[in-house]
């Protein structure tokens, strides 16, 4: 058996650990007193070191050690969780990570690493007071036991396993006095933990006196403690001692077996221990003798392999059983949950792949079975088609993932961002369960990144101006993802100080992106930051503001067919709002017919569809009044500048986006279809209101419409008809619309 | 730590005053060995010990094993508080035999020579 099979394991396992941490040390940060908070922390640096001892890493479990002893204070009561020491923590998990990095590469840690540790084990000590943590605060001998149980209940038991009643057998190595831990502290403050029911002192390892050296310790000790807690946390009292004594703790309610085994291994013997056993009430005479006689029977067999392993290794037994703890608690909760299964992302995006072939076959069958006109054929057709859908969506959903694990990446970006610009930034997160596709949620990573270093660095103002503003200290990040309208949308506010107009007209003049007297309203202004090259921070620093990143976030989000929006309001804040698309791969679709040519409109965007009118038809008009609304419309003929024949009608597909709404005005309504997107080349990638491909049953090709580039062209048509006389870039297409 | 050392013809009182603690317990270890040496009847008042650690104890259990395994008489007496206190923590009174609870001999459990 190798345990470096299970390596891998225990590196996902320890990371998933951290991300614990990470998530508790941001509860505490809120809310330091948060007991549950401060277990979790606890458990997750217990347990990162007792499965890093099983593989021998013993730098992680020396440094761990020192931050659960920290921690194991703080969970105790004597230190109190604050804002330095959650730094502190903060530290530690980061140097624990790195750690495990060096690890999963198979490499020692690094000087600058090793450094850094060292440099946190002084910070930690500093709350270890003298090295002697577990050293009853109040020396002496007047703290009363803490009696758990009624001790009535103990009357007239003896031997065998009782309630509550833990069997400890210490062995202290020899230095441990030089060392200046003292087992008397240990043992006072296992009275803290409980009751001692029996201790007795063997001091059969004290050699004759002229061997005997007095700094030494040769005391061993059986104890019989009767107390609730768990065993963690009575495990946890002897870390300091654990690696070179000897320290084996049975559970309540241990079989007579375990103790066979703590006899076996301890240097007494079987006779001697079992003697002190029975006299202290951990097993009867008979069980003595039962194993005794069992000793002499089985003296040849070899160890269990699991036994041996724990004493070549030193591993403590308990530390195993926590890791296995762990273990099933890990596999309780995927079975909870759904069990997982890893996929390669290849293998998904081929069945993706296929499945739209799929819809597009079927998408043409259905065209051909309508011309036979054999209903029996045709309903055995729909059939398919229908399951086919069902397949399409269930092969969607396999891609969708919640966007919460890209999100909570921020925190460590907020963190850092913070840390070097001294100012306090909490991140708040909402929605991290919505749902999107795996290559949107990756391909949103960067533009996210961008957006928070943005609204750290510039949007959050400094404290001191933020006091001078009446605003708290500590500034706030919002990230905040939710559905709408069959995209998703995701939101990056703070509450900083929100653009600033004139600086950002002023900048753009500078930069020639505007001419000098041309005046914009708000939002295009706020557009102009998504300009290369612009940049209104007045100050170059590490992080951002070096005039790169915004306009990349323009494009990335562009290219995953998405828009963002900005809104801000002086002194009060920013929300950059993108909206994306569920899925880039297939989507529902309404078919429509201009000139002789299919269009595709994304069907989630469309509201209504109604006949225009001929009056209308007749003016020309460039809006229409829906009852009541007045909407920009658009003539796809016109703005495509599309030849062919015109229908007879005129149709009317509404279309909303972004809180916006519009009238496409095309010929014909050819109804629902499912398109498989094919990306156009990179020679029409650039089309304004284009945003792809699709095939149609019948083989033909149709274009999907970008709704959101349409609605552009919508308002600047709208802008341009309001402001009348004023022109711009496409300047000839000005038509007069009476407000 | 002041050992203060009382004597006549074959008996001595040594009078422990101090701490029992690791940074004595090389002197009173050469102590404890020189006088088991030079006396057949000991008696070590631990009256005035105001402070005792785990190497204080182990140096008791030490200088009775020695006793018994030369044949002296050793008595330990007038234990202070912080004597009783470790004591009582470790559960040794029996071991050790001498507190007032139980008359000379040994221990229930027995030491091994």
């Amino acid at each position: 058996m190798s345990l470096s099979d299970a390596l891998p394991t225990f590196l996902a396992e320890a990371r998933g650990l951290l991300e614990e941490m990470e998530e508790s040390l941001r509860i505490l940060k809120q809310s330091p007193a948060d007991a549950e908070a401060i277990n979790a922390l606890f458990r997750a640096a217990h347990t990162i070191k007792g499965s890093a001892g099983l593989f021998g890493l013993e730098v992680i479990v020396a440094f761990t050690h020192h931050a659960e002893s920290v921690l194991d204070r703080v969970r105790d009561g004597p230190l109190p969780m604050d804002s330095v020491l959650i730094a502190l923590f903060m530290d530690c998990r980061d140097h624990i990570e790195n750690l495990i990095d060096a690890v999963e590469r198979d490499e020692p840690p690094d000087g600058a690493t090793l450094d850094q540790g060292a440099d946190l084990v002084a910070r930690l000590a500093h709350y270890l007071g003298h090295g002697e943590p577990d050293a009853d605060p109040s020396p002496g001998a007047g703290v009363a036991p803490l009696v758990l149980e009624d001790p009535v209940v103990n009357l007239g038991r003896n031997g065998g396993s009782e309630d509550d009643v833990w069997h400890l057998s210490l062995r202290f190595g020899p230095d441990v006095l030089r060392n200046g831990m003292d087992p008397l502290s240990f043992i006072h403050y296992l009275t803290t933990m409980g009751e001692i029911v029996h201790l007795f002192t063997l001091t059969d390892a004290i050699p004759p006196a002229a061997e005997m050296d007095p700094e030494q310790c040769y005391l061993g000790f059986e104890i019989r403690l009767r107390s609730g807690v768990d065993k963690a946390r009575l495990e946890g009292v002897f870390d300091f001692v654990r690696e070179d004594s000897q320290i084996r703790i049975l559970p309540p309610g241990s079989r007579l077996e375990d103790f066979r085994k703590l006899m076996e291994s301890l240097p007494e013997g079987v006779h001697r221990l079992g003697e002190i056993l029975v006299g202290c009430g951990a097993i009867t005479r008979r069980e003595l003798d039962h194993v005794l006689d069992l000793q002499a029977s089985q003296s040849t067999n070899p160890p269990l392999l699991g036994e041996a392993l724990v004493r070549e290794q030193c591993i403590q037994p308990e530390v195993v059983a926590v890791a296995l703890d762990r273990q099933q608690e890990v596999r309780k909760r995927q079975t909870q949950d759904t069990r997982l299964l890893r996929v390669r992302a290849d293998k998904l995006d081929l069945l993706i792949d296929q499945v739209g072939e799929l819809v597009i076959a079927t998408a043409g069958l259905r065209v051909q079975s309508k011309d036979t006109q054999d209903s029996v054929l045709m309903e055995s057709i729909y059939e398919v088609a229908r399951l086919v859908d069902e397949i399409r969506d269930s092969a969607m959903n396999l891609r969708m993932v919640e966007i919460g694990e890209t999100f909570n990446r921020f925190r460590r970006v907020v963190r850092d961002v913070c840390k070097e610009s001294g100012k306090d930034i909490e991140l708040v997160i909402h929605g991290a369960d919505t749902q999107l596709d795996k290559t949107v949620v990756e391909r949103l990573s960067d533009p996210l990144t961008h957006l928070i270093r943005n609204a750290v660095d510039h949007g959050i103002e400094s404290p001191e101006q933020r006091r001078a503003r009446g605003k708290p200290d500590q500034g706030q990040v919002r990230l905040n993802a939710f559905h709408e309208a069959g995209c998703v949308l995701v939101e990056v506010s703070d509450d900083g100080g929100g653009l600033d107009r004139e600086r950002i007209l002023t900048k753009a003049r500078k930069r020639g992106l505007i001419p000098e007297d041309k005046e914009l309203d708000d939002d295009a202004v706020w557009r102009l930051i998504f300009e290369p090259g612009f940049s209104t921070a007045q100050e170059v620093s590490n992080l951002s503001g070096r005039g790169v990143g915004m306009d990349v976030v323009r494009r990335d989000i562009d290219a995953l067919r998405g828009s963002v929006e900005i809104e801000t309001r002086p002194g009060e804040g920013t929300t950059f709002r993108m909206r994306l698309p569920l899925s880039l791969a297939i989507i529902d679709g309404f078919l429509v017919r201009v000139a002789g040519n299919d269009y595709v409109v994304p069907l989630d965007t469309v509201l209504e569809c109604l006949e225009l009118p001929p009056i209308a038809e007749a003016r020309g008009d460039n809006q229409l009044s829906l009852r009541g609304e007045i909407l920009p419309l658009l003539r796809l003929a016109e703005l495509f500048r599309l030849q062919g024949p015109r229908g007879r009608r005129r149709n009317v597909v509404v279309l909303h986006w972004a809180g916006r709404k519009a009238g496409l005005l095309v010929d014909e309504l050819k109804g629902q279809l499912q398109a498989v997107i094919k990306p156009l080349g990179s020679l029409f990638s650039g089309l304004p209101g284009v945003s792809g491909s699709t095939i149609l049953g019948s083989g033909e090709v149709a274009l999907v419409l970008d709704v959101s580039g349409l609605m552009d062209l919508a308002l600047r048509d709208e802008r341009r008809g309001r402001n009348g006389s004023r022109t711009d870039d496409n300047g000839s297409r000005t038509h007069g619309l009476v407000q | 730590m002041e050992m203060i050392l009382e004597q006549d013809a074959g008996h001595c009182l040594l009078r422990m005053e101090g701490e029992m603690t690791i940074y004595h317990a090389m002197e009173i270890k050469q102590k404890f060995m020189e006088i088991l040496h030079d006396f057949e009847e000991v008696t070590v008042s631990l009256a005035k010990v105001t402070d005792m650690d785990t190497t204080g104890a182990q140096l008791l259990i030490l200088i009775k094993k020695e006793a018994q395994a030369t044949g002296r008489h050793l008595t330990l007496s007038d234990h202070s508080p912080s004597v009783l206190a470790v004591l009582d923590l470790y559960n040794l009174a029996g071991q050790l035999g001498d507190p007032m609870f139980i008359p000379h001999g040994h221990g229930r459990h027995g030491d091994r020579s």
